[in-house]
């Protein structure tokens, strides 16, 4: 059986495998993207239910990226990975219903602490609350 | 002349003869009386009386003439006038005085030598008879008869007797007058008074004896003449004259009297002795003053009559005046130089700062003013006193026994110092007295010089104050502060030197600085230069002892003005300040550093990411919890357990995690870094502080479980929250990671020190403007060194890979700089260590 799907948006090649392999090994559907653009085809041919967004990324950066694909695909929650330890979620994110627990920084010393957000984040929400 | 007085009664008539009688019980009468005026009136009254003349009157040479001193008879003017004058050979008295012979005209109509008195128009006969002495015309008796008369030898040989007993008379007369006169001057100079005075006394005395309106005593004083006094109605000389050829300097210049008159200045004039005169001069006497030497001055008289002229007579009167005149003016003299030496002793002895006093037989026979001013007297009210009484009766008994061994003989020591009494009784003057045994009028005395020591003292004691206040200025110092003189030798030296060096200042005091402070060593040169150059110098020590290095300042300043008489020396332990200062500039390095490392934090922790997620990832394809691990191991061949196995022995899981271990720290390191460049301006929001503390404490038990380090669940977690803190606005995320820090710190701590009952106490109260955070352990706590370096970055008294050092930097960067609070410690070996960190409740301030 399988979980849902995830997908990571990492120019970073190591962090991007490592996630891949660690989430796979969770038992997630695991797509990868090296970038925002990468990321928005992946997501138009898949239904995806949780984005792994790093921010500094070449090309759109992962702010957006998550407002651009929240857009698209209102159902699709987000984490933001990112190695930019200052950065603090901006208004437009909030509103992509980014909470601050949904912001880890790199590098995690446990991956679980992210499998355990996208499992809390793929929960069926209560109707109406989108 | 006949020798007998005793006319021959049988050769005239018997009614001259008795008459004759009288008249020569009346010339013996003459030889007692003294006055030349009582002497004239008796004999003409005699003469009125016994003669058949209606006018007999004396006539007195005076001045080279004749004037008549008295006269007895009919005058029509009721009295004889008195004062006249005759020139010699005017008339028949004038001739008889100037021939020296008798002349009788029995019929004066007849004579052509007769020349009528306007006051006794009746004379028809006159008898001139002079009055002489040793061949001198003294005078002449004339007597007028109404009716011409028949003049017999007999009458005229007995007035002729009659004269000669006269010239006696008049001769004693003026001799006694002048006996009187010198006895007068000579009492008078003897009586106290100016030398004016006395000089007023001689003029009036002098003009008694002769016709003298100026009288003038001429002194001769350096190059010029002095005239002490000089009288008259004119042709005065000034007080004070040079010396030129004048009558004066020729009287000195010959050493005899000189009697000038007009004739005699003329001669002088022509022959160069005198130079001329402006004033006419009618006659002048001048006589030396001398009292047997050389003549210091001369006695003057001068007269200015028509006529006037000065005889031997006067010019012996003077002389015997000028000695009695050089004599008084000589006592004068010297009475006046011993005044005046005794004035400039008495103003010398009385101006000396110190007292003067003879003490003789106990009493003062002396004291100077200063000494009676010590006492509040007048030196006046001091002599005669007893000398003990104005000393302290305390002391009284003491130094009289000092008196009376010295007295006898015995050694005293010539300065002492002894307690005087003031006059008012009560006030006590300390004295410092010196004694010398002096002898003074027939006898030993005590001649004391007394000085008065109080104001001494007083000085003394304010500059003992000056001393001492200073010294309490020096001593407040925080500042070792030491004084030196141009040898290097200690001057002062401050409580903090002594703290320093645990030298005494007593026992520093005059020793050489670099003996007390070897340790200054090189510092010495400054202090040196400082001493020569007059230019401060200031340098920084660095000195080694078992407390660790401490840093000093030491700065020497010369003092004095160019050249320098001395240095000040002040050394300050300034190893705070250093630390401080470098924290600061470890600080700013790290803001520096931080500014860059926001760039590259994201590019490190992109690969610590890869790292660490990469090491988590082999360790978890180890486990037999993943079924495709097992999978996997079959398909290639072998079991999991056996790759375990060999994983185990080949440590390789340890290697990982020391792989996830070291990126995490690389990735702590980063994220500390960055928060010194963090912008300040992040919003902070309410937080409850005891909940943030509990979220800590969960958090830090997990780190340390995951790591299977410490046994955190063994340490006793005590909560001592106020219910009454109110939320504090802060940045919860950092306030957080100082939480965080001091708990793993405690924990931390307890495993290394690891008491009985490990306990970290988290205490949270209110003070008044202060939300207060403490964490407290009981482990074994730190010494003052660390303590005061414990928030120093890169300080760490962990080994190296368990802690940056970064950790209470970072804390107290946080508190004190983002939130405006503050942040310490309290910590004593054995004793555990209580971090305190306080935010304002108000919120961090503008």
């Amino acid at each position: 059986m399988s979980g849902p799907r995830v997908l990571v948006v990492d120019d970073d090649a190591a962090v991007r495998h490592t996630l891949e392999a660690f989430l796979l090994d969770e038992g997630f559907e695991v797509d990868t993207a090296a970038s925002g653009e990468e990321a928005l085809d992946r997501l138009a041919c898949q239904p995806t239910e949780v984005a792994v967004v790093d921010i500094r990324l070449p090309g759109m950066n992962g702010n957006e990226l998550i407002q651009l694909a929240h857009r698209r695909y209102p159902g699709l929650r987000f984490l933001v990975y990112t190695g930019a330890t200052e950065y603090a979620l901006p208004s437009g994110l909030l509103e992509a219903g980014l909470q601050p627990e949904h912001l880890l920084h790199k590098p995690l010393f446990d991956m679980t602490v992210m499998s355990r957000a996208i499992v809390a984040l793929a929960e069926p929400r209560p109707r109406g609350s989108s | 002349m006949s020798a007998d007085p005793e006319p021959d009664a049988a050769s005239g008539p018997p009614r001259l003869a008795a008459n004759l009688k009288a008249l020569a019980r009346s010339a013996r009468l003459m030889t007692v009386l003294t006055s030349e005026g009582e002497l004239s009136r008796l004999v003409v009254d005699s003469l009125r009386e016994l003669t058949a003349g209606y006018s007999a009157n004396l006539f007195l040479a005076r001045d080279a003439g004749l004037t008549l001193v008295a006269g007895a008879g009919e005058y029509r003017a009721g009295s004889a006038p008195v004062g006249r004058r005759l020139q010699l050979g005017e008339g028949i008295v004038g001739t008889a005085a100037r021939r020296g012979v008798s002349i009788a005209v029995a019929e004066t109509r007849a004579d052509p030598r007769f020349v009528s008195e306007a006051t006794l128009p009746l004379t028809r006969a006159e008898l001139a008879v002079p009055v002489q002495q040793h061949g001198q015309v003294l005078g002449v008796i004339d007597i007028e008869y109404a009716e011409p008369h028949v003049f017999d030898p007999a009458e005229v040989e007995a007035l002729e007797t009659l004269a000669d007993q006269l010239a006696v008379a008049i001769e004693n007369a003026r001799l006694y007058d002048l006996q009187r006169a010198l006895y007068e001057i000579s009492a008078a100079s003897q009586r106290p008074g100016s030398p004016e005075e006395l000089c007023a006394t001689i003029h009036a005395i002098v003009a008694r004896l002769m016709d003298a309106p100026n009288l003038s005593i001429a002194l001769v004083e350096g190059d010029g003449i002095r005239f002490p006094y000089a009288t008259g109605p004119v042709d005065l000389p000034p007080p004070r004259r040079k010396r030129y050829r004048g009558l004066t300097e020729y009287v000195l210049r010959t050493n005899t009297a000189q009697h000038v008159s007009t004739e005699r200045l003329a001669e002088l004039v022509r022959t160069g002795e005198v130079e001329p005169r402006a004033r006419r001069l009618t006659a002048w006497l001048g006589v030396p003053l001398s009292t047997g030497g050389e003549p210091f001055g001369v006695l003057a008289v001068q007269t200015y009559r028509e006529g006037g002229q000065y005889g031997e007579r006067e010019r012996e009167i003077l002389g015997f005046v000028s000695h009695e005149v050089a004599v008084a003016v000589e006592r004068k003299r010297a009475e006046e130089t011993l005044r005046q030496s005794e004035a400039l002793y008495r103003t010398l002895v009385d101006n000396l700062r110190d007292g003067v006093v003879l003490v003789q037989g106990d009493r003062f026979v002396f004291a100077n003013e200063s000494f009676a001013r010590m006492l509040g007297l007048s030196s006046r009210d001091l002599v005669g006193q007893e000398a003990a009484s104005f000393v302290a009766p305390e002391e009284s008994e003491q130094v009289v026994e000092r008196y009376r061994r010295s007295q006898a003989g015995e050694f005293e020591p010539r300065e002492q110092e002894l307690r005087l009494l003031h006059s008012d009784g009560e006030t006590r003057i300390e004295a410092g007295v010196s004694v010398a045994t002096v002898q003074y009028r027939d006898g030993f005395a005590s001649l004391g010089t007394v000085r008065d020591l109080r104001e001494r003292r007083r000085a003394e004691a304010e500059r003992s104050r000056m001393r001492g206040q200073l010294q309490s200025i020096i001593d407040a110092m925080p500042s070792v502060i030491v004084a030196v003189d141009l040898a290097g030798a200690v001057t002062a030296w401050n409580v903090q030197a002594e703290l320093m060096t645990g030298t005494t200042a007593a026992a520093a005091l005059g020793r050489p600085l670099e003996q007390l402070m070897p340790w200054l060593g090189a510092h010495m040169e400054n202090v040196r230069t400082a001493l020569d150059t007059g230019e401060p110098s200031k340098e920084r020590l660095v000195r080694s002892n078992a407390d660790g290095v401490r840093y000093l300042e030491v700065v020497s300043y010369p003092l004095g003005r160019e050249p320098a008489d001395g240095a000040v020396v002040r050394i300050d332990d300034v190893t705070e300040r250093v630390r401080m200062d470098r924290m600061m500039s470890e600080a700013e390095k790290m803001m520096a550093v931080g500014g860059i490392a926001a760039g590259i934090a994201h590019e490190i922790n992109n690969p610590l990411g890869g790292i660490m997620q990469g090491a988590q990832n082999v360790l978890r394809r180890f486990s037999p919890d993943l079924p495709r691990n097992l999978e996997a191991a079959r398909e290639a061949g072998t079991e999991l357990a056996a790759i375990r196995s060999y994983a185990e022995r080949r440590q390789l899981f340890e290697m990982l995690e020391e792989i996830r271990a070291a990126g995490q720290r690389a990735a702590g390191i980063v994220s500390d870094m960055l928060r010194f460049a963090r912008p300040s301006d992040l919003r902070s929001a309410p937080a409850d502080l005891a909940s943030l503390a509990d979220r800590m404490v969960a958090l830090a038990a997990a780190d340390f479980d995951l790591k299977k380090r410490y046994d955190f669940r063994r340490i006793e977690i005590v909560r001592d929250y106020a219910p009454d803190l109110p939320s504090v606005p802060c940045i919860a995320t950092d306030i957080e990671l100082v939480v965080l820090n001091l708990i793993k710190n405690a924990a931390q701590a307890l495993h290394a020190g690891w008491p009985a009952s490990p306990r970290i106490r988290i205490t949270t109260r209110r003070e008044p403007s202060w939300a207060v955070l403490e964490v407290d352990d009981n482990g074994p706590g730190m010494d003052e060194r660390t303590c005061a370096r414990a928030f120093e970055p890169f300080f760490s008294t962990k080994s190296p890979g368990e802690g940056t050092g970064l950790g209470l930097s970072v804390s107290r960067f946080i508190v004190v700089d983002l939130h405006g609070g503050e942040m310490g410690v309290v910590s004593s070996p054995g004793a555990g260590a209580r971090f305190t960190l306080r935010l304002p409740l108000a919120g961090r301030p503008a």
